[in-house]
């Protein structure tokens, strides 16, 4: 037993990859931070919001940070269908073109700088010129150009902002122009998604439809190997000289690997984090962050996410087609509870239906929220004819309020989707809940086949009002027969304008009217707690989730 | 025997054909197709039925199922997965490894510690060995493997940290995981050699062997245990076939990369190709383990072998 645990430890000094002859950086030996010099050792826990910006030793080149993934991506191609889970990888291997800082601005990254035409119909990117894929070969302006084409063709939902593109082309080795139909104000957070990471286009061509198996991009680690079902492994690309703007390490990164573990189970995964096993874990259960405050190894970090989960009416079915029932059943919902009792008070509550994270998002909206406000609720629907009925149950001409609640299986929808059932049931509406498996329940949704609607978006731009918003996408994603013509001008203003402050404004005037016709009640911001073992040193959190480890080192016990 | 053996191979491949074709069937039936997993979760009508046309899930299903049987038939070929466009053969060998690896280990586990226990509390019957057995077999049938396997590793893997909690790179990885499915199967081993082992006990032919004056060890293992295992042996093989399929409570939580988070994954993803070659692969350990449990039985019990033969 004794021999085990200490072959363990063993295994464990291994990945830690404290092994021996740390080599010194050959990248930034003489730019070690200046930070060195007040070290200390374990530091890194003082702010939890902001990124670490612990003093780090001297940046060795060694070790290892594993990090838990609960899905395994399909394919590692950034081009490839999305939401199978490899946008968390996909940051590591690809470069994108701009990068999108905390506050939604977008800032040089392979590109140095840009130029939008006056009538906003295209625009010029200049590209650093150092920049090598992991192959060897060249970034450069035809392989810019390459990758948008694939990108376009390959007809993805992540490749929706490229709608209006009209061409893109290489006007010198280092110049890049897109062309548009007409402006389009979505197409730089669509540049910076790992979606449109730039791909080698002579490792394309060379790999073919197993190009997604072994990626080739310029990011900071390149593909090493992927272990099927288990794990997907990257190393540092020695080459690496063009970070992005946090990071203040000019050079390659100081970690040996990044490892990717596919570790399916909530649980699982916290035992392997509490096991040394994984250095980075996503926690949503209120048990297990409870759970790992108590652990002096790690550090809990709430991320904000670009989501917003909301209950949805559609609006194309009776009685919901009617505003004033809509608005009644927004008003019979408490908010405060559901994020209490399904979420342990993690998460905030909402009022609009941008994602305060999104450009758009305005506090003042507030004022037109729709708040809990039972006797409203049901003053509301005696209005629009409705009568209990000897059981409580409120009906009209003889027709029992029964709704029915489609979901999709994912916690804590079960609990919200309970909570709902039961807030409704106090001013006398009867719920049906129907929860199904994601495909199942977004076929339904989208074919209509609900009175409510429990979802979430997780999107990086203030278009996710116009997806599921705007009159011209129902049937297919405006699940809820939702049609303003108002609302619709000012989403398509807002889809043309490439001025930030102004495009906010005509989110804003959306919204309000989009709040007062209540097709979705926003009921809370999801947040995501990243666990962390302190051992992990000098990460740097960026936006969309996306954790930066170009500088990031372990520390060894 | 050979004719036999024919016999059953002709009816397993009708078996595959009905089975690939209900597999057809229900994921056609089956709301939601893998365009929209390819095009996600917000695609416009006009992607999905774009990504629709160039995966051929526009035809009708009778074209879809007769390319399906021709690309098997003609060039043996299982197709590619539709999300990921890897050959679904390359997935399934590559899952399936993990899978009998895990599958195996916990036959062995449950075959030794299951015949061990069982004959002991046989041997022992009435006394407390036999009490403590069939109530630990009790509670190792009841245990769902979800808990059983949570506990497993909160007591091996970080309060003695003798045995990683996930992973599939060396032998230790297998040992929680194997434990947790041998679980049940030892349960059940033990009651039943316990039970087999009483009944033939007081057989008559036992008595007869006592009688002739062999020795205890000679009439357990030529009379007593050759008959019991008889049940055992046709235990085994549905046991066998029912690990082999994937064992996906187990696999996902110790992130074992199996066969049945594979398939799992795939019916989500509506990956036909991927769904339909797991299920024939399943299919076709089934009738092979059946085909081979017949003609153990036949080679161990001589009634078995004249009939059925």
């Amino acid at each position: 037993m004794r021999t085990m645990r200490v072959l363990t430890l063993l295994l464990l000094v291994a990945v830690a990859g404290c092994g021996p002859a740390a080599q010194t950086p050959p990248a930034a030996p003489t730019t070690a931070p200046a930070a060195a010099t007040e070290a200390a050792p374990v530091a890194g826990m003082t702010d939890r919001a902001a990124p670490t910006t612990a003093p780090a030793p001297l940046p060795v080149i060694g070790g290892t940070v594993t990090r838990a993934i609960t899905a395994e991506p399909t394919s590692l191609d950034p081009h490839a269908a999305p939401g199978s889970g490899q946008n968390v990888i996909l940051p590591y291997l690809f470069d994108t073109l701009v990068f999108r800082a905390m506050d939604n601005t977008y800032q040089p990254y392979l590109a140095t700088g840009w130029e939008i035409a006056p009538d906003g119909k295209s625009v010029t990117f200049t590209l650093r010129e150092d920049v090598t894929f992991h192959d060897g070969t060249p970034l450069n302006a035809g392989a810019v150009a390459f990758t948008f084409k694939r990108f376009k063709e390959a007809k993805t939902s992540a490749g929706e902002g490229l709608a209006s593109m009209t061409g893109v082309e290489a006007l010198d080795d280092y110049t890049v122009r897109f062309t548009f139909s007409e402006p389009s104000a979505v197409f730089f957070s669509t540049l910076a998604t790992p979606y449109a990471g730039i791909v080698s286009p002579a490792a394309v061509e060379a790999a073919g439809d197993a190009f997604g198996q072994q990626p080739v991009g310029s990011g900071p680690f390149k593909f090493a190997s992927w272990q099927q079902g288990t794990e997907v492994v990257l190393e540092r690309n020695p080459d690496y000289r063009w970070s992005p703007a946090p990071i203040t390490n000019p050079g390659a990164p100081y970690l040996e690997r990044v490892v990717f573990k596919v570790i399916p189970d909530a649980s699982t995964q916290l035992a392997a984090l509490q096991a040394d096993e994984v250095d980075l874990i996503f926690v949503n259960a209120p048990n297990h962050i409870e759970k790992l405050k108590a652990d002096p190894s790690v550090e809990l970090i709430e991320t904000r996410l670009n989501s917003l989960i909301y209950l949805g009416f559609n609006c194309a079915r009776a009685p919901l087609d009617e505003v004033q029932v809509r608005q009644a059943l927004a008003h019979a919902v408490n908010k405060e509870e559901i994020l209490m009792a399904a979420l342990g008070g993690t998460g905030q509550v909402a009022f609009a239906p941008m994602a305060p994270t999104l450009p758009g998002f305005d506090p003042s909206l507030r004022q037109y929220e729709l708040g809990y406000d039972p006797a409203r609720a049901s003053a509301l629907l005696s209005e629009a004819g409705f009568a209990p009925a000897a059981d409580g149950t409120l009906a009209r001409n003889g027709q029992p309020l029964n709704l029915t609640l489609l979901t999709f299986a994912r916690a804590p929808n079960e609990d919200v989707a309970t909570l709902l059932q039961s807030q409704l049931k106090a001013i006398g509406v009867n719920v049906t809940v129907q929860q199904y498996d994601t495909p199942t329940a977004a076929k339904a949704a989208t074919e209509g086949q609900y009175d409510l609607l429990l979802w979430r978006y997780d999107r990086n731009d203030a278009d996710v009002l116009n997806i599921n918003l705007h009159s011209s996408r129902i049937g297919s994603s405006n699940r809820f027969g939702y049609s303003n013509p108002q609302v619709d001008e000012l989403l398509d203003r807002a889809a043309r304008e490439l001025d930030e402050a102004a495009r906010a404004r005509y989110y804003v005037e959306a919204q309000k009217l989009i709040m007062a016709d209540a097709p979705w009640q926003p009921l809370y911001v999801p947040v995501d707690v990243l666990a962390i073992k302190k051992r992990v040193q000098n990460y740097h959190l960026a936006s969309m989730g996306r954790i930066l480890l170009n500088e990031a080192q372990v520390l060894t016990q | 025997m050979a004719g036999y053996v024919l016999r059953r191979l002709a009816g397993a491949l009708l078996m595959l054909l009905a089975v690939s074709l209900i597999v057809f069937i229900l994921l056609d039936v089956a709301p939601g197709d893998a365009a929209h997993t390819l095009a996600g979760d917000l695609a416009s009508q006009e992607q999905l039925a774009a990504v629709r046309h160039e995966l051929g899930l526009d035809q009708p299903l009778l074209v879809r199922y007769a390319r399906f049987v021709e690309g098997v038939v003609l060039r043996g070929d299982l197709g590619a997965s539709i999300v990921s466009g890897r050959p679904v053969a390359v997935l399934l060998v590559e899952r399936f490894g993990a899978t009998l690896k895990l599958a195996l280990a916990a036959l062995g586990l449950a075959l030794a510690v299951g015949l061990l226990l069982g004959t002991l509390a046989a041997v022992r019957a009435g006394g407390y060995l036999d009490l403590a057995v069939m109530a630990g077999a009790t509670l190792g049938e009841s245990l769902p493997s979800f808990w059983a396997a949570l506990l497993l590793i909160q007591v091996f893997a970080l309060q003695l940290g003798w045995l990683p909690v996930v992973g599939a790179g060396s032998p230790k990885h297998l040992v929680l995981p194997a434990v947790t499915l041998a679980l049940p199967a030892i349960a059940l081993l033990a009651r039943l050699a316990r039970s087999c082992l009483l009944d033939v006990r007081s057989a008559d032919f036992v008595r007869t062997a006592r009688a002739k004056g062999l020795g205890p060890l000679l009439v357990w293992r030529d009379h007593l245990f050759r008959n019991a295992i008889l049940p055992v042996i046709t235990i085994l093989g549905l046991y066998l076939g029912h690990v082999l399929g994937g064992a996906f409570i187990v696999e996902t939580i110790f992130a074992w990369p199996g066969l049945g988070r594979l398939v799992v994954q795939a019916i989500f993803d509506r990956d036909v190709p991927v769904v339909v070659g797991a299920v024939l692969l399943i299919a076709l350990i089934y009738q092979g383990l059946n085909l081979a449990v017949d003609l153990l039985h036949a080679l161990l019990d001589p009634r078995v072998g004249h009939e059925a033969l």
